[in-house]
């Protein structure tokens, strides 16, 4: 007997009654919103989604594709508020376009003015400025330049989409770029597929639910399909702003995601989808591109896994397996969790993606006895993870997990300068789930043993001609020495460039010597030689100590703020100044000592002078106890930050006794 | 009435060559000290062969063995070519060798990433790409590939050098048919081919050998004029069906018209519209004007680049519905316009970008990107750039002053220069004045003025804290507390911040407040080390900046000691700050004023543009020392 599924698909048809919503239809449009000129909860955008709704609902499948399809109506209304907005009616929609595994129909597109009367004058969009492009061989764009466009205009399209898929609904943000001032998102499923909403949401959101029925005839005989109609409103919604070490922006984009929980094939024949997260390890396990390549022989790898053997101790051992590999890998994409070449290819060409290097290590580290597993994170630009959600794709990245006897070490093969101690740069501080044998593990990836360090130690010489000639060693560990010795290898001119030479016009820098960069165990050495003449007005002389120590612009301008600020790791500066003045001078009132921190103390500031005769000593520490901060500590981190630049800015002055 | 294209029809050639090449190791010559000096890559051997077949028919082959030493060469092993409806990607041959020559890898076209070419909105060509993988370095790469030309305006070019990379052997030759021939031109070389002739074919051959590095300087003018190439441009020509002549500027022109001929067809009643518009203009130049603005404030440019390379542009009736085109269409539409009114205009042909080199004179090919309008009065040209919703009615700017444009008139094409760029078209002016309090806190009222390049920014209508940012990473203004930012005079981009700020001075000792000479910089760029330039400087634009402020003392407070006058210049600019006090107000006032006068700075002199601008950063670090008296 074939069950209610494979009947159903056969002859699947939904009606597409018109939802009860209360925003205008297409082609009407209040004569406000053409007037309005600002965004009233959002002041200054220069752009405005008046409307973003999407209805998705079951349609029959292609034969021989899918057994369902579903069905997505799109309609966006967007008011443009500033000349900087009008880039908004040039629309572009990506669309997967492989197989026609997604499909784009029923374009409309309008554009609204007033006109010089105060009517309201609407402009179709011709088929001559509708294209659809492909971008690469998977995706496509579908691309509406909208006609009549200026400030105040109001531009209007819609468009369907099919996709031969019905396991999977299309995740809905509320939130954009711009704001918007109503979002709707209605999916009506079949009661035979049973969806878990995820909602990621903060405001209000109006839900409602309601069960229909559907009418649908097969061979004559009238078949009644129960749906489940849901609708997701939320309004006035500010737009999501760039902000300087914000992470994800998506992050703070309210949203909603479904996961398919169970399908009924009819005659109590249930299947669940509830996977958790053994489920996701067991598939992994099994997967050729992930699990299988754990087990696979590396021919060429046997003498380096039986010199590894050799070593006694295991961080030794480790850290000579991680050097070995990665020296030899070269990384064509940094972001992978499914190997591309597998690791044997990858091996022998020398070259893979972040999986195929990151499951070799693993691979060679279980094989010299190390206990390793392979573990998945998500960058910080990728975003934050959901233990919840038993889903992979939230993950952007697999690595090394090794458990060991004072806590764990995280290793990325695919980064050439860090040293095997320090979690890497773009997932410490995240989440990370350890793809273990059996039920999986969620590691918080916390490392406080490394921070941004830099240390400065600064000597200055005046002569009597106002001349300053001095030497400085600068210091960077942890993350500031992965960093820079990162740039460095890269291309040290331009290191030298950027870091020493172009942020100190007044400066002139006779030399820079650069010593470490290639190993990992030490801190990178900068030695820069300069001279710096003193500046004067009157009888007094000054000279600024803020030089070489990487803190001398303010990226915190801004009075507000959305996103947290996630600086990824703790940072410590220190600054020793050592400077002497030539004989016959003095110093005047000296700066005050000072030292502050924020509420709370996350960040901790202090400046120390004393002088004695001809010589000043200073010592600065800025010490940023936590690797991320509140959004809503941001009027003290602006505050503090806003200070913290004023007194690093101080000069010191002499003049002649 | 559109132009009806005449059907290309090609027919498709398999080539086997390139794919055929064995797997061997490469044995090479070594490279010598003077080789290694400043490189970071080496081109052991190239062998570029570009044969014209026919008008329509041409082939590029491409063998190159490149060494890449270190890391900053890496960009020699990124394969990148572009495609479209004239050039065709025919077969490709990657290999790697390591530092020995022994054979790595192979990568062959299938492996290539193609994707549509993304920069316009809408465009209907073509990129393909690779990067090769490397663990080390040294390594070598050789290329083995194809190109067809399925008739092309554009041939491509001997590109001798690039910079940070020497040759050790390279060759270039090209085989024309006689009776069509090419012309070629050196560029920053002095390289003859030799000529020999075989049946109906012509035949050029360039050889170079040993060529040390040359060194990137940054800043100078754009890449295409700055390293040793040869460049070709066809006598004849045919594109998607339309043959042309490049002989002349005068016939490239004349081809370039009759593309768009038709394009010109407002309907009547549109062309009543903008009778009416400027029936009450006095003159041709006004009445242009008054068009120029509309068209400003009722279309925008987006990019289409469509057919035919890009070059026919949309009808003016469509452009009229859509109040949308790229260069070409605007252009095209702000001609009708002006037509319709009955003021003549031409379209212009121009290589736009602030350091572009204007186009040869004497050697007639397409070197341009972009379209202008040229409006002919009487005393002197307007130039009109169309695509922009700011620029000053007649106005060009730097993207395309000081360069060669190609008129296109009813008697074919027309080498005309553009205007010179002005300081005076650039000013950027500023009166302030600063109360300050005791504390050091204080408040400040700005009135700004700016035009041309510096009025772009349309910053009085941004969020509060993008004016902020603008305010001080842009302007350089002390991080204010509070401000509030109107617009006084839109016209003139008149525009008045008034500042809060918890402190003004830069720094203070015991008594003492020492405060900047301006509370802003008004110059902030490092400019390059001057070493031994070999390059033209080319600045984005002259200017002129003029600033007076004015200090209102805290009671109580006197002067202690002020700046120096600074009065400083060179060449091609000028600068003077002037101090004084007003005992009676208690008042300090600042006059500057900042000039560039000519944005391209010879070589032989960029030491001293050098020292200039240090100078000025400089003196900005000067002080006014104001004392507490008690």
């Amino acid at each position: 007997m074939k069950s209610l599924l494979t009947l159903i698909i056969s002859c699947f048809c939904v009606n597409t009654v018109m939802s009860q919503t209360k925003i205008p239809s297409y082609h009407k449009i209040e004569k406000a919103d053409l007037e309005m000129t600002d965004c009233d909860f959002d002041k200054g955008a220069v752009a405005i989604k008046l409307i973003d709704y999407a209805n998705m609902y079951y349609d029959r499948g292609t034969a021989g594709v899918t057994l369902f399809k579903t069905m997505y109506e799109y309609r966006v209304r967007i008011k443009i508020l500033k000349d900087k907005g009008l880039s908004y009616a040039n629309v572009e929609v990506p669309f997967y376009s492989n197989n026609n595994d997604e499909k784009i129909s029923n374009i409309d597109a309008c554009t609204f003015n007033l006109d010089e009367n105060g009517k309201i004058k609407i402009t179709d969009v011709g088929k001559s400025s509708i294209y659809t492009k492909s971008i690469n061989k998977r995706y496509s764009r579908l691309i509406i330049a909208f006609p009549e466009v200026k400030v105040g205009s109001v531009i209007e399209y819609r468009y369907k989409l099919e996709r031969e898929i019905y396991t999977n609904i299309k995740d809905w943000y509320f939130q954009d770029e711009i704001p918007t001032r109503y979002s709707e998102y209605e999916v009506k499923i079949p009661r035979l597929l049973t969806f878990t909403p995820q909602p990621t949401i903060i405001d209000s959101v109006e839900v409602k639910e309601k069960e229909t029925e559907d009418v649908v005839s097969v061979g004559g005989d009238a078949y009644t399909i129960k749906l489940l109609k849901q609708n997701y409103i939320m309004r006035n919604l500010a737009g999501i702003r760039d902000e300087p070490f914000m992470g994800a922006a998506k992050d703070y984009k309210q949203r909603i995601g479904f996961q398919l929980s169970q399908i009924d094939h009819g005659n109590n024949n249930i299947e669940n989808f509830r996977s958790t997260w053994t489920d996701v390890i067991k598939t992994l396990n099994k997967d050729e591109d992930f699990g299988l390549q754990l087990k696979k022989e590396i021919s060429g790898l046997d003498p380096i896994i039986k010199e590894a053997m050799m070593i006694e101790e295991k961080n030794k051992r480790i850290n000579f397996l991680f050097n070995a590999i990665r020296s030899k890998m070269n990384c064509t994409d940094d972001e992978a969790m499914f190997t591309d070449e597998g690791v044997k290819d990858a091996w022998q060409k020398k070259n893979g993606n972040a999986a195929d290097i990151n499951l070799m290590l693993v691979n060679a580290l279980n094989k010299a006895g190390i206990k390793a597993f392979p573990i998945l994170l998500s960058t910080r630009e990728n975003g934050l993870v959901n233990t919840t959600h038993y889903s992979i794709n939230q993950f952007n990245v697999v690595m090394a997990y090794i458990k060991t006897d004072d806590g764990f070490l995280v290793l990325d093969a695919t980064d050439k300068v860090s040293n095997y101690k320090l979690t890497p740069e773009h997932i410490v501080n995240t989440r990370g789930f350890i793809v273990d044998t059996d039920n999986g593990k969620w590691i918080d990836v916390i490392n406080n043993t490394y921070k941004y360090q830099v240390m400065v130690a600064l000597e200055g010489k005046i002569d009597d001609k106002g001349l300053m000639t001095g030497e400085c060693a600068v210091n960077c560990s942890g993350y500031a020495r992965k960093q820079r010795a990162d740039r460095y290898l890269k291309d040290a001119g331009d290191f030298k460039q950027q870091y020493f030479i172009k942020p100190y016009p007044a400066v002139s820098v006779r030399e820079i010597t650069v010593s470490n960069a290639e190993t990992d165990s030490l801190p990178l050495s900068q030695k820069i030689s300069f001279s710096m003449p003193l500046n004067n007005s009157g009888e007094y002389s000054y000279f600024n100590t803020n030089l070489f120590n990487d803190i001398e612009t303010n990226p915190f301008i801004e009075e507000n703020r959305n996103a947290d600020i996630d600086f990824g790791f703790q940072q410590e500066y220190l600054v020793y100044g050592n400077y002497t003045i030539p004989d016959g001078y003095v110093y005047e009132t000296l700066p005050e000592n000072i030292s502050m921190s924020m509420p709370g103390k996350g960040i901790q500031y202090s400046r120390f002078m004393t002088a004695s005769g001809n010589t000043l000593n200073l010592k600065i520490t800025v010490d940023f106890k936590q690797p991320f901060y509140l959004a809503s500590s941001y009027a003290d981190f602006h505050e503090f930050y806003k200070k913290l630049m004023n007194s690093l800015s101080e000069q010191i002055v002499i003049k002649k006794k | 009435m559109m132009i009806i294209k005449k059907i290309l029809i090609t027919v498709q050639l398999i080539f086997v060559t390139a794919a055929t090449i064995a797997q061997h190791d490469l044995d090479l010559m070594p490279a010598g000290p003077e080789l290694r000096k400043d490189a970071h890559s080496i081109v052991r051997e190239e062998t570029l062969v570009f044969e014209i077949k026919s008008i329509s028919k041409a082939y590029y082959k491409v063998h190159e063995v490149v060494t890449v030493l270190d890391e900053m060469g890496k960009d020699k092993l990124f394969f990148f070519e572009s495609a479209d409806k004239f050039r065709s990607l025919e077969d490709v041959t990657i290999q790697l060798f390591d530092a020995s020559g022994k054979y790595i890898k192979k990568y062959s076209r299938k492996e290539l990433i193609s994707v549509n070419a993304g920069e316009g909105l809408v465009t209907d060509s073509k990129y393909y790409y690779l990067s090769i993988p490397t663990a080390s370095y040294p390594v070598t790469v050789q290329y083995d590939y194809e190109i067809k030309f399925s008739g092309s305006l554009n041939y491509p070019d001997y590109d001798v050098q690039q910079p940070n990379q020497s040759v050790q052997n390279s060759s270039f030759t090209l085989i024309v048919p006689t009776e069509l021939d090419i012309r070629y031109k050196e560029k920053n070389i002095n390289l003859p081919p030799t000529i020999t002739t075989e049946s109906n074919k012509k035949i050029y051959s360039w050889v170079t050998k040993d060529m040390p590095a040359l060194l990137y300087e940054e800043g100078s003018v754009s890449a295409e004029s700055r390293y040793p190439r040869i460049i070709f441009s066809p006598n004849k020509f045919v594109m998607d069906g339309y043959e042309g002549d490049m002989s002349s500027w005068e016939k490239f022109g004349e081809w370039y018209g009759s593309l768009s001929k038709q394009s010109v067809d407002l309907t009547e009643e549109r062309k009543q519209f903008f009778k009416v518009l400027v029936k009450d203009a006095a003159n041709d130049k006004e009445k242009a004007a008054i068009i120029y603005r509309y068209l400003q404030q009722n279309f925008r440019y987006v990019s289409i680049q469509l057919g035919i390379g890009g070059f026919k542009p949309f009808q003016a009736s469509f452009t009229d519905k859509t109040k949308y085109g790229d260069c070409k269409a605007l252009s095209n539409y702000t001609q009708a316009c002006l037509d319709a009114v009955g003021i003549k205009s031409y379209q212009a042909l121009i290589n736009a970008r602030y350091n572009k080199e204007p186009v040869d004179p004497s050697f007639p090919h397409n070197a341009f990107n972009h379209v202008i309008l040229c409006v002919p009065m009487q005393k002197d040209s307007v130039w009109l750039e169309c695509t922009s919703n700011t620029n000053e009615f007649g106005i060009l700017g730097s993207f395309t002053e000081n360069r060669n444009a190609l008129l296109i008139t009813e008697n074919g094409g027309k080498l005309v220069a553009t205007p010179k760029s002005m300081a005076a078209n650039n000013r950027f002016g500023t009166n302030c004045i600063v109360s300050l309090n005791d504390d050091g806190s204080g408040s400040a009222k700005v009135n700004l003025q700016t035009t041309g390049e510096y009025k772009r920014h349309l910053i009085a209508t941004e969020k509060k804290d993008d004016q902020k940012k603008y305010i001080v990473n842009e302007l350089g203004f002390i991080q204010p507390d509070d401000f509030l930012l109107t617009e006084k005079n839109k016209a003139n981009a008149e525009l008045i911040i008034d500042l809060d700020f918890e402190k003004i001075p830069s720094f203070t000792a015991g008594n003492k407040m020492f405060l900047n000479p301006r509370i802003y910089k008004i110059w902030s760029s490092n400019l390059p080390d001057a070493g031994k330039r070999t390059q033209d400087f080319y600045f984005p634009h002259p200017f002129i900046k003029d600033d007076s402020t004015i200090y209102h003392l805290p009671a109580g407070y006197s002067i202690e000691a002020l700046p120096k006058e600074k009065k400083i210049s060179f060449e091609y600019g000028n600068f003077n700050t002037v101090y004084s006090y007003d005992k009676v107000k208690n008042e300090v006032l600042t006059v500057t004023h900042l000039q560039l006068t000519n944005y391209h700075i010879p070589a032989a002199g960029y030491a001293k543009a050098k020292s200039f601008f240090d100078e000025v950063l400089a003196e900005y670090n000067s002080k006014i020392v104001i004392m507490k008296r008690n």
